[in-house]
């Protein structure tokens, strides 16, 4: 027979093990229920106000007399309201329900909501303080930008974007760069929540950044708002930055603005450069469009990768009528049978696309 | 001899007791990987919108592949679903590998396509392209007409013709999510270091389907597809995000996976013929890439982003099953040598040796395990109420994993929508150990036997389509 006392310790963990079950179960129905009534609750609030609140907006009612109705405890359910709508409306419809967050009531409500110990209070708080664009908020979001936790400092970023804090772009960069998980990618989303008029003060702040990775991240912000004033800054960085991120940058940007004077550095870009940065360097060749790139895009027609010979290839096309004379006439190039089949391929694939 | 053979079974016994441990041990420390895996992902994409980042051209444009082998009924309505897709650069690679039917023509037909030159060599080994064809109404949509040569000689042949970085591949009748590309990218952008990324794959079964779209979740009427549901969540949220903790991912799913494409090329792309090739060439991938880069990341998305159909009835089950098993062991025994190998750090100490002693051998052990008990306490070796009280431990246990993945679930992407849903999915919790699971192991087990005996072949699952699954939901 196998030993009792393993029995017995079998036994406490039955007992031990069907506890948790039955515990794990109740929590999982318990946070659904939790779930549900919040849900009912909100419902059942929408119901009541949502009237009220679209009587408000197209009202000239004073914030203050539309909030008398919501009594403390339900400013929550409200909050979720109007963030519900915030997303949808703008102009003047925006402004008014922005009169709401910033009305005394809500206001101070949301201030102790950021001086709370639960996060999600915290979060809320710097949400709306971000939404309603109220600069006497901006001094606590501010502080918001301090915390240790990654997640209420990416949304005091946001906010502090959304209000369009100018001055304050170097600390909110500065503790971006500080996150364990932030991607450029991350980082320039926010940044492009500033109005565009940021781009005069990143294009000033340009050779003073701290490395290359945060030029690549501002020539990125230039880039999505095509911000052409800071055209000759980041051709310098085209020539001389040696950051592949931050080339692949200024490569985008020029194609993005089509800046012709950019030809020269793209020559160079095109002869010495590793494929990815080489596939965009082609495409923004193909866009600024000199006859001298015509002549460089040509020759990695006859480069060994085969990527390059495509991309090239589109570039071809593209860039010019002669380009493309020069691809039809490489279509039928015996003594090139590679080049000729890509030359096919692409050929077959504009002209069917119309492009 | 009798008193021999009754030590030798009491060992085996404690040999099973301390598999079973070892197992417990395992999922125990998964569940805590799952649990921080997901927190992290939460922190790290629920605070900003992915549509503004690849809003700025900084997205990586995919090639989407999508193999199709006598897919009439469906594929059309498909194609136009996968066109749908929120992503700013991509290019959807229909491959129709030598269909019997007309799954060629039905593209052909529906999309105003026009044959294009391609080139002529190619990069991955493949069976003969007959003609390339692009859409005149969609310009990204290319179909690819080649000679029969099974699902990964397909994959391959779409990869030749793909023409941007990352491929992602998938199954011409999963669903996806509108945003699945988004969500897919990001580990790629991440880190360069990301050479594959898994996606989350549910159940589609029981949820209701518009134009090849998720309109609402719901579970399946047919209690082999809900018992499905429960595997897959346990499967994907619980399994995955485990490994994919300590970069341990041996396998990303076939029905939505994505690549860079110049890796899938360098290691010679998917072993054709093979019964698990999306296995094959993540276990491939370990093997070969770690060496050149010992930071090379295959990761995975915990948001479910693909939608499948189950098996309804046993038969279909059993073929899935079957082949599932035969793959990973073709998978495991092609790439042994990494059994304990301390040059691939926890894959080799810790994912490897999981998949080889619990996904592989584990029906074996489990069979085993069942023939010796039932000996054993029919000659009085091991008391019943020992056995009794060993069975509801085991079962527990297994109950406990379940839920656990189920509350993961809530706590994060909380798709089932209704109470009713939550409180089913705890009853086939407990319902599952009552024969289903015991009824896959020994579809498993028998997968073993006929690998064993060199029954190796790769069979076609059947599948009902969605068109039937909408229509069953309507009556």
């Amino acid at each position: 027979m196998i030993s009792i006392t393993l029995l017995d310790f079998l036994l406490y963990v039955l007992i031990f093990f069907s506890s948790v079950i039955i515990l794990m179960s109740l929590i999982l129905i318990s946070l659904r229920t939790k779930g549900i009534i919040q849900d009912k609750k909100f419902k059942d609030f929408s119901e009541t106000y949502e009237e009220h609140l679209f009587e408000y907006i197209e009202s000239n009612e004073h914030p203050s007399n539309f909030l008398e109705q919501i009594k403390e405890r339900k400013i929550p359910l409200f909050l979720r309201l109007v963030r519900d709508y915030a997303v949808h409306l703008r102009g003047r419809d925006f402004e008014r329900l922005s009169g709401l967050i910033n009305s005394p009531k809500i206001f101070n409500f949301l201030r102790k909501d950021l001086r709370s110990n639960n996060k999600k209070r915290v979060l809320r708080a710097i949400y709306f303080f971000g939404l309603s664009r109220n600069q006497a908020s901006l001094i606590h979001v501010k502080e918001a930008l301090k915390s240790q936790n990654d997640v209420i400092k990416i949304n005091a970023a946001l906010s502090l974007a959304k209000m369009n804090a100018g001055n304050e772009i170097v600390e909110i960069v500065k503790s971006l760069l500080t996150l364990k998980h932030a991607t450029n990618d991350l980082i320039i989303s926010i940044l492009v929540e500033f109005d565009p008029a940021i781009c005069s003060i990143l294009e000033s702040r340009l050779d003073i950044a701290k490395n290359d990775r945060v030029r690549a991240i501002y020539v990125s912000v230039f880039t999505k708002f095509r911000f052409i004033p800071a055209a000759k800054k980041v051709l310098y960085y085209l020539q001389y930055g040696t950051d592949p991120e931050l080339t692949l940058s200024c490569l985008k940007y020029f194609m993005v603005i089509e800046y012709e004077p950019a030809g020269n550095a793209l020559k160079f870009v095109l002869l010495k450069s590793s494929p990815t940065l080489l596939a965009y360097a082609l495409k923004a060749a193909a866009r600024i469009g000199t006859k001298e790139l015509e002549e460089i895009i040509y020759e990695k027609l006859f480069v060994e990768s085969w990527q390059t010979k495509l991309d090239s290839a589109a570039a071809l096309y593209e860039i010019s009528i002669t380009g493309k004379d020069k691809l039809n006439k490489l279509a039928y190039d015996l003594d090139h049978p590679a080049e000729s089949a890509i030359a096919r391929m692409v050929l077959s694939e504009k002209e069917i696309s119309g492009k | 001899m009798t008193e021999t053979l009754r030590t030798v079974i009491v060992y085996i016994n404690y040999a099973i007791l301390l598999y079973v441990f070892f197992l417990m041990s395992t999922y125990l420390l998964l569940s805590f990987l799952s649990f921080f895996g997901i927190k992290r992902y939460f922190r790290k994409t629920s605070y900003y919108d992915r549509r503004n980042i690849f809003s700025s051209l900084n997205h990586i444009p995919i090639s989407v592949i999508v193999p199709a082998y006598n897919e009439q009924n469906g594929i059309v309505e498909n194609v136009k679903s996968l066109l749908q897709l929120e992503y700013p650069e991509f290019q959807l690679v229909v491959v129709n590998d030598g269909s019997k039917d007309s799954t060629l023509e039905a593209l052909l037909k529906n999309f105003n396509t026009r044959q294009i030159s391609f080139k002529p060599w190619y990069n991955l080994k493949s069976e003969k392209i007959r003609a390339v064809y692009v859409s005149t109404d969609y310009p990204n949509l290319i179909v690819v007409d080649k000679e029969n040569g099974g699902k990964a000689d397909a994959i391959n042949a779409g990869v030749n013709i793909a023409k941007h970085p990352l491929v992602t591949v998938i199954d011409a009748d999963s669903i996806l999510e509108r945003d699945c590309l988004l969500k897919i990218v990001v580990p790629f952008l991440e880190d360069k270091n990301v050479v594959a990324v898994g996606g989350t794959i549910r159940i589609a079964n029981g949820c209701e389907i518009e134009q090849g779209n998720i309109k609402s979740v719901g579970l399946p009427k047919s209690i082999l597809a809900k018992f499905q549901v429960v595997e897959y969540i346990r499967a994907f949220i619980f399994g995955r995000t485990g490994f994919e903790r300590i970069n341990s991912l041996l396998i990303v799913s076939g029905a939505f996976s994505c690549f860079v494409k110049e890796t899938v090329i360098d290691i010679g792309g998917f072993k054709t013929g093979s019964i698990g090739e999306d296995m094959e060439i993540i276990v491939r991938m370990h093997k070969l890439l770690r060496k050149k880069n010992p930071k090379m990341k295959i990761t995975f998305v915990p948001d479910p982003v693909c939608w499948t159909e189950a098996p309804e009835n046993f038969k279909i089950l059993k073929s899935q099953r079957t082949r599932w098993q035969k793959g990973t062991l073709e998978s495991i025994l092609a790439h042994k040598e990494l059994l304990f190998n301390p040059r691939y750090k926890l894959m080799g100490l810790i994912g490897f040796p999981y998949y080889f002693f619990i996904e592989m051998l584990g029906p074996l052990i489990e069979i085993l395990g069942y023939v010796i008990f039932i000996i054993s306490v029919l000659f009085g070796w091991v008391s019943y109420y020992f056995a009794i009280v060993f069975l509801c431990v085991a079962i527990l246990y297994g109950i406990i994993i379940s839920i656990l993945s189920i509350i993961l679930e809530e706590i994060s992407f909380t798709k089932y929508p209704k109470l009713r849903h939550l409180i089913e999915m705890l009853f086939l919790c407990v319902l599952e150990n009552f024969g289903y699971r015991q009824l896959t192991t020994l579809w498993r087990f028998s997968a073993i036997i006929e690998y064993a005996f060199g029954k190796r072949k790769w069979e076609k699952m059947e599948k009902k389509g969605f068109q039937k699954v909408e229509e069953k939901n309507e009556k």
